[in-house]
């Protein structure tokens, strides 16, 4: 399964193409997973809501009107420029930042995740899928604590001297 | 004998400074080994929910972990697959004497099943939190997760 295996590191350094990464969702997906490569389910499981998201589509229904042509082209230049230079800047804030402090971090068997997009969705998963397990550890002591008020004697012994005095008013009634 | 002295102290200070991240020296160490996955987050940065979001969503025991007296400034996790049963137990030996060294208060323990435990450990200085847990069950697999606070000043 070398050929898997090349895809993988391909898909972990973004590099692979959608068809590949087809191919990729479509074996983890089956039955026939290798031992070694069942490490990787997981990260294919949280990919798969990748296909869920879709952006939500704008229709515009306002009525169009013609302005004078110098006047249109003038705005379509200056909105140009000032789209290019809006993007560089971001671009460039965003180079420094990640360069100096990267968000997230993953390696996968001794492989890093190049792709930041890739390592946010998987450290995610994986650090949400932790928090369920800690969190289920923690209904053994919900549970105690449940079974401990229920359990207590001055709760109890209160609550029958209520129902004794109430049986007490009813028979003098 | 001033001489013998200065060795002494320099040597003091120096070991006290080596054995005082052994927890954080652990995750150096097996981050890149081909039998672990090593995952880290930032904190305050690029999650979906923010932190105190989620204390509306979680409810009690859980929720004390995301209380909003401090903010969470990193985490990461190093997560071990590995069928090797005498490899898990020397590194879990290696978790555990790390967090002895680093002084971790062991703050709670669930034990479910034969092999299969949750363990939580604490570890506070005046202005930082540290906090680990130990996530293990019998067939190979171990979670070691660490998060590192800041307390807010009140």
């Amino acid at each position: 399964m070398n050929d898997i295996d090349n895809l993988l590191e391909k898909y972990f350094n973004g590099l692979s193409s959608t068809e590949e990464e087809k191919r990729l969702k479509t074996y983890f997906e089956g039955t026939g997973i290798l031992p070694e490569h069942e490490i990787y389910r997981p990260v294919f499981a949280a990919f798969n809501t990748e296909k869920q998201i879709k952006a939500p589509e704008m229709t515009f229904t306002e009525k169009k009107t013609r302005r004078p042509a110098i006047t249109r082209h003038i705005i379509i230049l200056l909105a140009g420029s000032a789209a290019i230079g809006l993007l560089a800047v971001a671009f460039s804030n965003l180079q420094y930042t990640r360069s100096q402090h990267p968000e997230y971090m993953v390696i996968v068997n001794g492989k890093q995740v190049v792709n930041q997009h890739k390592a946010q969705q998987y450290a995610e998963y994986m650090f949400s899928e932790t928090d369920k397990i800690i969190e289920n550890s923690y209904q053994l002591f919900r549970e105690a604590a449940t079974i401990n008020q229920d359990l207590n004697a001055e709760k109890i012994l209160k609550e029958t001297d209520q129902k004794i005095e109430c049986i007490k008013t009813n028979y003098k009634q | 004998m001033k001489k013998l002295f200065s060795i002494m102290l320099i040597t003091l200070v120096f070991s006290a400074v080596a054995s005082a991240q052994q927890v954080e020296k652990l995750f150096d160490k097996y981050m890149e080994d081909e039998r672990f996955n090593y995952i880290y987050r930032k904190g305050s940065a690029g999650s979906v929910l923010d932190r105190t979001d989620l204390e509306n969503l979680k409810t009690d025991a859980f929720n004390i972990r995301f209380k909003s007296d401090r903010n969470k400034e990193k985490e990461k996790m190093l997560i071990l697959n590995s069928a090797n049963e005498s490899f898990q137990k020397s590194f879990m030996a290696e978790v555990d004497k790390a967090l002895e060294s680093d002084k971790f208060e062991n703050t709670s323990y669930v034990r479910n099943g034969k092999d299969n435990r949750v363990a939580e450990y604490i570890r506070k200085s005046s202005d930082k939190m540290e906090e680990v847990r130990v996530i293990e069950n019998g067939s190979g697999n171990v979670v070691l997760k660490w998060e590192l606070y800041t307390i807010k000043k009140k």
